[in-house]
């Protein structure tokens, strides 16, 4: 369709052509002239064109390498901090939780600390030489620190020849950094960070024309080429550090001539523009030199970190020759898997050094015995993907992806490693064990578990599986399972609301029931025992987990009434409204439940759990604060009623197994949990600092063999036992009463009947029949003292 | 010192440490605490301890005994509240905030705290979240009249600038009954 016209246009052209041919023969010479001219112009276009295009593409190179490394000197991950330990006396920090805090931040133990971030131990003194650390309300300089333990607390805190300190935090613990889906992480560093050894040791081993040349070392390369050819093989490069930062601009690996020549115009470029000390201090945060995984350790700054766990200032001669080192080839010299390589680099950078006479031969000596000094992975930061998971949840709330990963914030969670430390290996020791005792399959339990502070809701570990130092799914805050006889207190505590109604005495019938479902058909619960047990009191029901009890008080109470009163308590996720509820058929993650009864352990306040304290920018300004608030989501009575109860599961009901673990002077309260076939396995309960929970079971949802009691409390009891709780101690509200009551009749008592024992009311609704015992002794001392404060 | 009060409460305070055993981290020494400090914290209208109850005896449900006027501002508590005091002059609230957090940190069932962060709150205009602290300190004062006091005179307060006024005369009247 197009040709046509086209043919009928050149038809006629060629016809003039032709003719002209045959017309003027004597014409050829000067068209031959003509023809030369016509190639010469042709030429010259294309010539002007070329220029014109390598014009363009120099510009297009030049506005890359500009903008590539203006914006590369940017991109910093967003780094995580853990919480500071806080020092004073009085605190409950044992010395070896110190030592563990201290190792962990990649303090070194010497025999007296004189350099920033050492340590040393005489029994229960510690000695500590502080990093100075800008906090998210402040810049607190190092110190020189004196701490006397007494036991497993602080005893004393002074500064060394100084005055006692009344309290002192130590540096936020690094715990991780959000790094982009490129998986680039790095420590930015500024030029001034830089070491002046490892500067000389980068020039004489890369590049030692480098503050001579143009960006590109031609006889370098000559050296380079001839070198190769003598070997036959490529021995030596000729790339200059500009020219090695520009290769680190490409993301891909590729090795061509087109490549070569545009890192060449690349690095002149860079040259042209920028001034030595500024491609210096971009190298030194750009080059790659090892492998975490899936994570890209870029820059001396984070290798620092990665290698040493230290700070790049605070590295000796030979660390920082093998970090020099591995920039021929992490992977070939990575000194985790070939240390004697790894060694005879860093050797030959110690020698080089000497050779060019920048340290002395007995310095290269001393350094070239030094051991390689490299931590063990995981040693440090980086190994808690479950507690990031929810940090990073937390800051997608307020945060753009691409803010986390390149804008350098600095993000101050709520993580103890310590607590985190005892949590992993109370889940992973006990499950194993759990799986042994139980013959139960190996390696199929898995679990979770959470720690939070009781009264702020801080979220202080996180456990999302038994292996916890890897990725995966993360069970505290995805597994949504049945929560059993969790949700008993709620539809007691509903109880206890009405307090014209219910008291803990209140005598509950525990026999059996039949509900109509919807669709007509009955539904008939059982006890775990599969007998009645009569008329009980509220509170024996509650401590031994009767569920004919419990459906038949929860269906006097009305579903809504309970399913509100979840709600009240921070329960965001839709209820199903079915019988079923009131003995746990609802379905929650480790986390909500840990909210549920945070609400519970802070006297019915609630308080949104939170993983994040403060964000601050790469410069140290304030971004945004995740303060404390509460809101009264349940009377303080009530709650104190049903809390004392929750003791009772501990002391005398289903939870009496805990008695293995902690003390029963603790009063831990708590209860258990456990769901249809053995499938789910929880255990919940607070001690007087924290809340934890712990889910025990299957991914598969297969049924784990295990109840509340012998699976999920086991872990727990473990994980608090290596905590060091607080007592429980209840606060007894106003509007409580305590009355002695006849165990017998549930009448009023005096302590003169027997077996009478006192139970806290709300004020007034204590049972006003008295027990016929009252009145047969006379009165006891105490009597007397309780009639003075009571 | 008015000689008749400091009886009236050392007397008491004294009978009460005999019966009294402190609850204790398991295989620890908690310092014991003076018992005479407790008739000064009285008269400073400072702080009270949350009820300290002897052990409890869950099967048998014991009574709390009534909480004991035990000052708990540790050294490093008085500390930070020196600092949050300081900032709050410089009108750096956020960081007199932070820092009444921190001092939470280490006395979480400090009561004075509470009012503390709830009276900060308050001069930042956050009057809902100032009036529930406040409710919080309540909780946790104790026999801490002053304290009680002050902390409904702040909700009063905090719910009339929010325009509840039927709210503030509630508290206003609870303040007045604890005179």
């Amino acid at each position: 369709m197009v040709k046509t016209p086209r043919k009928a246009k050149k038809s006629p052209a060629k016809r003039k052509a032709s003719r002209g041919r045959r017309a003027a023969p004597a014409k050829r010479r000067a068209r031959k002239k003509g023809n030369f001219g016509r190639w010469l112009g042709r030429l010259l276009a294309l010539g002007f064109l070329f220029s014109l295009l390598l014009g363009v593409y120099l510009l297009y190179l030049d506005h890359t390498v500009r903008v590539k490394f203006e914006g590369k000197r940017w991109a910093v991950p967003a780094r995580v901090y853990g919480r500071p330990l806080e020092l004073y006396p009085g605190a409950a920090v044992s010395p070896e939780q110190l030592v563990a805090e201290l190792q962990y931040m990649g303090y070194q133990k010497s025999s007296y600390p004189k350099q920033p971030a050492s340590w040393s131990r005489n029994k229960e003194r510690i000695l500590i030489r502080s990093r100075s650390f800008n906090f998210w309300d402040g810049e607190q300089p190092g110190r020189f620190l004196d701490v006397r333990f007494s036991g497993n607390q602080i005893d004393q805190l002074t500064e060394v020849g100084g005055a006692e300190l009344a309290l002192i935090r130590l540096e936020a613990p690094e715990i991780g950094s959000i790094y982009p889906a490129h998986n680039e992480d790095r420590v930015l560093v500024r030029r001034s960070d830089l070491p002046d050894f490892l500067v000389q040791a980068l020039i004489v081993m890369e590049d030692r024309a480098f503050y001579e040349h143009q960006g590109v070392d031609p006889k370098a390369i000559a050296r380079a080429i001839w070198a190769n050819l003598r070997a036959g093989s490529v021995v030596q490069g000729g790339s200059t550090l500009t020219q090695q930062l520009v290769k680190n601009f490409y993301l891909t690996r590729e090795r061509s001539l087109w490549r070569k020549l545009n890192e060449a115009a690349m690095a002149l470029l860079l040259d042209a523009h920028y001034d030595k000390d500024e491609i210096l201090g971009a190298y030194a945060n750009e080059i790659y030199l090892g492998q975490d995984g899936g994570r890209a350790i870029h820059g001396f700054g984070l290798a620092s970190h990665f290698y040493f766990n230290r700070t790049l200032g605070e590295l000796s001669y030979p660390q920082l020759a093998l970090l020099v080192a591995q920039v021929r080839g992490p992977s070939f010299y990575d000194p985790r898997r070939h240390p004697k390589r790894a060694k005879e680099r860093r050797d030959l950078v110690l020698s080089v050094m000497q050779e060019q006479g920048l340290i002395s031969a007995k310095e290269a000596l001393a350094a070239k015995k030094a051991p390689l000094g490299v931590q063990q992975k995981g040693d440090g930061r980086g190994s808690y993907p479950d507690f990031m998971d929810l940090v990073r949840r937390q800051l997608h709330r307020d945060y753009r992806e691409e803010d986390l990963t390149s804008e350098g914030l600095r993000i101050f969670t709520t993580l103890d490693p310590w607590a985190q430390q005892q949590a992993e290996t109370a889940v992973a020791e006990r499950l194993t064990k759990l799986e042994k005792d139980y013959r139960l399959p190996k390696q199929k339990l898995e679990s979770a578990a959470i720690l939070v502070d009781s009264e702020s809701g801080e979220v202080q570990a996180l456990v999302g599986g038994r292996s916890a130092g890897y990725a995966g799914f993360n069970r505290a805050l995805d597994a949504i399972r049945p929560i059993g006889s969790l949700v008993k207190p709620v539809v007691y505590l509903a109880a206890l609301m009405r307090p014209d109604q219910y008291t803990l005495v209140t005598q509950l019938e525990d026999s059996s029931i039949s509900i109509k479902g919807r669709e007509g058909e009955p539904w008939v619960p059982e006890n775990y025992d599969h007998t009645s047990h009569g008329t009980v009191p509220l509170h024996t029901a509650l401590a031994n987990s009767y569920n004919l009890a419990t459906v038949r008080l929860g269906m006097a109470l009305g579903l809504n009434t309970v399913a509100d009163l979840l709600e009240q308590m921070g329960v965001s996720r839709p209820i199903q409204q079915l019988p079923a509820m009131l003995l746990g058929s609802i379905s929650l993650s480790p986390l909500e439940v840990a909210q549920l009864y945070q609400a519970f352990a802070a006297g019915g306040f609630y308080s949104p759990l939170r993983a994040i304290r403060a964000v601050q920018s790469s410069s140290g300004q304030p971004l945004q604060r995740y303060p404390l608030t509460v809101r009264q989501a349940v009377p303080s009575g009530p709650v104190y009623l049903l809390n004392r109860n929750l003791q009772e599961v501990v002391r005398n009901g289903t939870a009496r197994r805990l008695a293995s673990y902690v003390a029963n002077d603790l009063n831990i309260a708590g209860k258990t949990g456990t769901t249809d076939m053995l499938r789910d396995s929880w255990f919940a309960g607070f001690s007087g600092d924290r809340v934890a929970v712990v889910w025990v079971g299957r991914d598969d949802n297969k049924p784990a063999g295990l109840t509340g009691s012998t699976g999920a409390l086991q872990v727990w009891g473990d994980m608090m036992r290596r905590l060091q709780p607080v007592p429980l101690e209840l606060l007894r509200p106003d509007s409580v009463e305590t009355v002695w009551i006849d165990p017998k009749s549930g009448f009023k008592a005096d302590e003169g009947c027997e077996g009478a024992r006192q139970f806290p009311f709300i004020a007034g609704s204590a049972p006003t029949l008295t027990a016929s015992c009252v009145g047969q002794s006379g009165t006891s001392i105490r009597q007397l003292f309780r009639s003075f404060f009571e | 010192m008015n000689c008749k009060r400091l009886i009236g409460v050392v007397l008491p305070a004294l009978i009460l440490t005999g019966c009294y055993t402190p609850p204790q981290r398991p295989a620890e020494s908690i310092t014991t605490r003076p018992t005479l400090p407790e008739s000064s914290a009285i008269e400073q209208g400072a702080v009270t301890a949350p009820a300290r109850e002897p052990e409890i005896q869950i099967s048998a449900y014991e009574p709390a005994s009534r909480p004991s006027l035990t000052p708990t501002h540790s050294k490093a508590v008085s500390a930070l509240l020196k600092t949050a005091s300081q900032q709050a002059d410089q009108q750096d609230l956020d960081g007199a905030v932070s820092t009444v957090e921190r001092a939470l940190r280490i006395e979480p069932r400090n009561a004075y705290l509470w009012y503390r962060l709830a009276n900060l709150r308050l001069d930042q205009g956050r009057v809902t979240l100032a009036s529930d602290l406040a409710v919080k300190s309540l909780t946790l004062a104790g026999g801490d009249v002053d304290l009680k006091r002050k902390n409904w005179q702040l909700i009063a307060k905090a719910k009339r600038s929010s325009g509840d006024i039927t709210g503030a005369k509630v508290a206003e009247r609870k303040a007045r009954m604890l005179n």
